[in-house]
């Protein structure tokens, strides 16, 4: 059975999705659409019908928004910033839940008596590990964001700006975390001890650096291409 | 016979202005009246309508408010400001200069078709 409401809600939700389309416009093109359907139905043609038709004439979600975005170039230019400020935030949390993971493994490793090369594998791995589990859960997140339709509107309502500024708590915790847990470490297995884990965590940071950009312009190529095919079909 | 898609994105604005100085209406009604005035002749994808709405009003050339019809629609109605009166006029001499000048070429030819 057709339903015309939970149709016209899913056209709606998708239209959300791009920067130029704000609530009020939305607003005004559903009532459009509303009343064209009402007056393609008044005729021969059945209710679905007359959306498919109805939603044809009001034009694609690309096209559309294409039209509305040379009207609203500020707004999406201050859209793209805070999205870009987002993903820096995202980077800095999966980043520094790597470091934090990292040297509070090696303090636990140590506590339970490890010495010498272990301390050291002990970093890379669960440094490595958090970091990607970190960041696949930035992604993950972002990607229900972005489901959720309130895309171009994030970080309006209450509870998400408590959300936001949870990451930050979160951001302090993990930077207070790693310091002490370093700091710890240091006292706890000596200075000659600690600087073979520092050699360690040299190379992989270097190792990260290298890899990390990389990873970086691989998805930004990945990205625009799977943009580019969107807008092709 | 189709109308040239520049021809038709530029006259716009002038058409819109024009239905909004007989008083004020909203984007369907708007989009309904070219096609009959036009007999159909000048077909809008209808979505494209109302970003010239939007620029017209952020130019403060019209204004908007969101009302409820008599059949119990929530609806955005548009007028036309001071403005925009003013901004019409200037677009009527416009489209005028260019209709007579075409008009004196084309006299001397009348059945070009």
């Amino acid at each position: 059975m057709f339903d015309l409401n939970a149709e016209i809600l899913k056209w709606r939700d998708n239209l959300a999705k791009s920067d130029s389309l704000d609530d009020p416009v939305l607003s005004e093109l559903e009532s459009h659409l509303r009343q064209e359907v009402e007056s393609l139905a008044s005729g021969s043609l059945s209710e679905e019908e007359s959306f498919w038709l109805a939603r044809r004439r009001l034009g694609g979600a690309g096209e559309l928004a294409g039209e509305f975005a040379k009207i609203n170039k500020v707004a999406i230019v201050k859209n793209q910033l805070f999205w870009m400020a987002a993903g820096v935030l995202a980077y800095m949390l999966a980043v520094q839940s790597g470091t934090a993971a990292s040297w509070l493994s090696v303090l636990l490793a140590a506590f339970g008596g490890l010495r010498g090369p272990g301390l050291g594998i002990v970093h890379v791995t669960s440094q490595m590990v958090v970091l990607g589990g970190a960041m696949y859960l930035c992604h993950r997140v972002c990607m229900k964001i972005y489901d959720s339709s309130g895309f171009s509107r994030w970080a309006d309502s209450r509870a998400e700006r408590i959300a936001l500024f949870a990451a930050l708590g979160v951001l302090v915790v993990l930077l207070a975390t790693a310091r002490v847990s370093a700091v710890g470490l240091a006292n706890f297995i000596g200075v000659d001890e600690y600087g073979r884990v520092a050699i360690v965590r040299a190379y992989t940071q270097l190792a990260l650096g290298v890899l990390l950009p990389v990873v970086m312009a691989v998805a930004m190529v990945l990205l625009r291409r799977s943009n580019s095919n969107e807008a092709a079909t | 016979m189709a109308i040239y898609k520049d021809l038709v994105a530029a006259s716009a604005t002038p058409l819109i202005l024009s239905i909004l100085a007989e008083g004020e209406s909203y984007g369907y009604a708007i989009i309904k009246r070219v096609r009959v005035l036009s007999a159909g002749q000048m077909q809008w994808t209808d979505g494209m309508l109302y970003p010239v709405l939007h620029r017209l009003e952020k130019q403060n050339l019209i204004e908007s408010t969101w009302r409820d019809s008599d059949a119990g629609r929530r609806r955005k109605y548009y007028k036309i400001k001071e403005e925009g009166t003013e901004a019409l006029k200037e677009q009527r001499n416009q489209w005028m200069t260019v209709y007579s000048t075409l008009r004196k070429l084309w006299e001397n030819e009348p059945c070009l078709t």
